[in-house]
């Protein structure tokens, strides 16, 4: 009785995640943009606000408490940590902390790209088809 | 860091940094400054580039994510909470069950309560409704209904009215209510389909018409659209449907006299026989519940005054002095309640539950919260790791209240439904009484708000003071002697002890109070000496209403005992009038004994009873006779009297062949055991003088309620009346 009491409370409170970055897809288009821009750098939050912004032309802007929020629950979700690295001292903000990927944020953020990329492909072969269509 | 002079940033700075504080403690700590800056960073841009609609973008931003941070938080206590209730089985159990049982006895408490004072279903402003506590005769309610300055509008009605109404080929008892025209407009209660009664219907004369209750006409009628005009045999008798009551009305007194059928108290008396010997103009017939709806601003009191000198004045014109009548003759109740109760009495009633429910609560708080304390003590390392890690007070004490408030809220549900099934059980059960009581004690969604609220406080009442205690910031001993908290040996009131005293007392009220109920019903169930009621069955008929003559009835009656009396299976049956044990009240009679010098007048129960009534109750004969056949005869005058009327008027001496002289024309209603009843019937009240000779003595039975002190009796030959029971 007591195991299965204990079994019900452990699996419904524990969140079930292995490393696996299937789990994760499709990504939240939050911890998309964040996770992509720690890609091959460590970045502040207020960095990350302004690649976002500029990276997407200011489509899409991550107000900071989103982003922040954002980045707690990735922390929660191992998929980044803090850095513990600072850039050069003349680079370097004292007062923000940096972020970088962990691996299974890499394989997340990997998994995430060859999604969209294989959905752009979807797209684009279904464009060239109506278009050669129209051709003849 | 960015300065500005503009305003609107300044103002959205200074909201933001208001918001920011707000945050969780742990998220504050790991991102609020960072957020805070960034912002900071980011306003004056904003600001820039999208002015007013971007600032506002900005605080929303923040403003959607606090709630959505501290019900993360929230989630992340509850995970923790469970996974630590868990881990301790035992006391999670013990915890569940005792506040189960609290919240489940404090809500029933709650119900019970609001079952009992509950307002009239569909009749608007019920305060506005008050009932006169004591019957009426119907001379007096038209006293009472002249009195324009204190009422709006009065009515009367004779309750509960057994009726034989046949639908359908099949004849069913049926209680329901004579009623003057004005009973429902003043109730202010609509027909669902046809009308009620007018103001034609004062003056007698009319078609007998009925309305019938919602119930009835959805359980033995088929809901039928077109029933309005259609006609229905009550007590063999033909009479119109006028009107359908509303969907859940059950007339002025659902609970102790709920009516399905409602007649005109100026129908034809072969309709209703409590309306014979001109019953209207009867001032000594007191049967009549009289309603009113007070005037706005007028008060209970004023009202009641004013009501008991009419009573006076009335009594008066009458020539009767009742010197010895103390207090007042009219006092009035809350009509506008389910069970009529009087104002003043009401909190008693509330008191008494609440108290009663809020004891067994808190002794299951105080039992919880003892557990918690010791819990906390174990867990006392685990709390100092967490404080000394820089976990705040208040955030511990929070972990701790979600805690308790999960063991609650766990508690709650169980304790809900098994109020819901004790409540269900307890409508269920049927009084053994000739009246249609019945109480509808469900809980509704208001016991279920109570029951939430409860709830919420019981968490924090039992979860509150240990985990203040435990989370005291006196580290060092807690983290040095491994965990373990050092118990003051000395100290004279601790904490727990206050509890364990507070249980201990409120655990020792309720074992009296209940130890003394027990004994109460004991010795009560123990003093129904004078008849055995054992293997003892009662059944109750009343062919005249089913629409036989009285001839046949007669006939009918001596039928049936003589079948009765032929199974195999039963020792003895009769026919009786009274039974020896009636909640609602034998009659009283009146006599002097004949010949007496001064001519006493006493006063003993009235029964009418059947031969062979002595030997089926078991009521030992201890002089002279039972009843034969002969005695039964229409000019026969013989009567049995209770060894109690012997000891009381003759002393001692041998009573059989005297003479006693009774009846004296006063009403002799005896009042019941219930509140507002009365015996009303009219072969129940005294006619003429007329002399008897006493043949027998019978063994003395406790009467009404059995603990009830002995009263002379006397009992008369049952010659076949209208409404005789018959006892097996």
């Amino acid at each position: 009785m007591y195991a299965v009491f204990s079994c019900v409370i452990y699996i419904s409170t524990d969140i079930y995640m292995p490393d696996d970055p299937e789990n994760f897809l499709p990504l939240k288009p939050h911890w998309f943009h964040v996770l992509l821009s720690l890609d091959g750098q460590e970045q502040h939050g207020y960095g990350i606000m302004q690649e976002v912004l500029d990276r997407t032309g200011g489509k899409v802007r991550l107000w900071p408490a989103t982003l922040y929020g954002t980045l707690k629950r990735l922390m929660d979700a191992d998929l980044i940590e803090e850095s513990t690295a600072r850039p050069a001292p003349a680079e370097d903000d004292a007062r923000r902390r940096y972020y970088r990927l962990t691996r299974l944020g890499r394989r997340v953020l990997a998994a995430e790209s060859a999604r969209l990329e294989d959905l752009v492909r979807v797209i684009h072969a279904k464009r060239g088809a109506r278009e050669r269509r129209a051709e003849s | 860091m960015t300065r500005t002079s503009n305003r609107p940033v300044e103002i959205g700075l200074r909201l933001y940094r208001a918001l920011a504080a707000a945050f969780p403690y742990e998220f504050k700590n790991a991102y609020g400054d960072e957020m805070a800056q960034d912002a900071e960073d980011a306003i004056e841009e904003i600001w820039r580039r999208h002015g007013v609609l971007g600032l506002t973008r900005l605080m929303l931003d923040i403003a959607l994510r606090l709630p959505v941070e501290h019900l993360a938080e929230l989630r992340q206590d509850v995970r923790y909470g469970l996974r630590m209730l868990a881990r301790s089985p035992g006391f999670t159990a013990v915890a569940l069950i005792s506040l189960s049982l609290g919240i489940c006895i404090a809500t029933c408490a709650y119900s019970e309560l609001h079952g009992m004072s509950r307002d009239l279903p569909g009749v608007p402003n019920p305060d506005e409704l008050v009932a006169v506590q004591t019957p009426s005769s119907y001379p007096a309610y038209q006293r009472y209904r002249a009195l324009n300055g204190l009422f709006s509008a009065t009515f009367a009605y004779v309750a509960p009215v057994p009726f034989g109404v046949s639908s359908g080929g099949r004849s069913e008892r049926t209680w329901g209510q004579l009623v003057t025209p004005s009973y429902f407009s003043t109730l202010g209660v609509q027909p669902s389909l046809g009308r009620f009664f007018d103001q034609t219907y004062e003056q007698p004369g009319r078609a007998p018409a009925v309305v019938i209750s919602g119930r009835y006409w959805r359980e033995h009628l088929g809901s039928d659209p077109a029933i309005v005009g259609k006609s229905l045999r009550i007590n063999g008798y033909p009479a119109a449907i006028i009107g359908v009551g509303p969907k859940d009305f059950l007339g002025a007194s659902p609970a102790l006299f709920a009516a399905d059928v409602w007649l005109p108290v100026t129908v034809d008396a072969h309709l209703a026989s409590e309306l014979a010997d001109h019953a209207l103009d009867r001032r000594d017939l007191a049967m009549f519940q009289v309603v009113g709806r007070l005037r706005p601003g007028v008060a209970e009191s004023a009202a009641e005054a004013e009501l008991d000198a009419v009573a006076q004045q009335l009594q008066q014109s009458y020539g009767e002095t009742a010197r010895d009548q103390k207090g007042r003759r009219v006092l009035l109740l809350d009509a506008g309640k389910t069970i009529p109760v009087r104002r003043r009495d009401l909190p008693f009633f509330r008191e008494f539950f609440l108290v009663l429910g809020g004891m067994v609560l808190l002794i299951a708080c105080a039992n919880v919260a003892n557990m918690m304390l010791a819990r906390a003590a174990d867990r006392r390392k685990e709390i100092a790791v967490r404080l000394a890690l820089g976990a705040g007070r208040a955030r511990l004490v929070r972990q701790l209240l979600t805690e308790s408030m999960l063991i609650a809220v766990g508690a709650a549900v169980p304790g809900f439904l098994l109020c819901v099934w004790c409540m269900h059980l307890l409508s269920q059960l049927r009084m053994p009484l000739p009246v249609p009581v019945s109480y509808d004690l469900n809980p509704d969604w208001r016991a279920l708000l109570f029951t939430f609220g409860l709830t919420m406080v019981t968490g924090v009442a039992f979860g509150l003071a240990p985990a203040l205690q435990s989370t005291r910031p006196s580290l060092i001993p807690a983290l040095k002697e491994g965990g373990h908290i050092q118990l003051r040996k000395f100290r004279l009131l601790s904490l727990r002890k206050a509890l364990v005293l507070c249980q201990m007392a409120a655990s020792l009220t309720l074992l009296l109070l209940t130890g003394y109920l027990g004994l109460g019903i004991q010795s009560t169930l123990g003093v129904q000496e004078g008849f055995n009621p054992r293997n003892m069955y009662l059944i109750s008929l009343d062919p005249v209403r089913d629409g036989y003559s009285p001839v046949h009835a007669a006939d009918f009656f001596d039928k049936l005992l003589d079948r009765v009396q032929r199974f195999p299976s039963v020792t003895a049956a009769c026919l009786t009038d009274t039974v020896p044990v009636a909640m609602d009240g034998n009659a009283g009679a009146t006599f002097s004994t004949a010949g007496s010098a001064g001519h006493a007048v006493e006063w003993a129960r009235k029964h009418v009873v059947g031969r062979g009534y002595f030997e089926t109750a078991d009521i030992p004969i201890l002089a002279g006779r039972s009843f034969l056949r002969e005695d039964e005869a229409a000019g026969a005058r013989n009567v049995i009297v209770s060894e109690e009327l012997v000891r009381a008027v003759w002393k001692g001496q041998d009573p059989l062949g005297r003479q006693i002289e009774i009846g004296n024309g006063q009403p002799q209603g005896g009042i019941g055991a219930m509140p507002g009843t009365i015996d009303f019937r009219a072969g129940a009240l005294g006619g003429g003088r007329q002399t008897y000779a006493v043949v027998g003595v019978a063994k003395d039975v406790t009467e009404d309620l059995v603990v009830n002190k002995k009263h002379p009796a006397i009992y008369f030959p049952l010659r076949i009346t209208p409404s005789p029971r018959c006892a097996a």
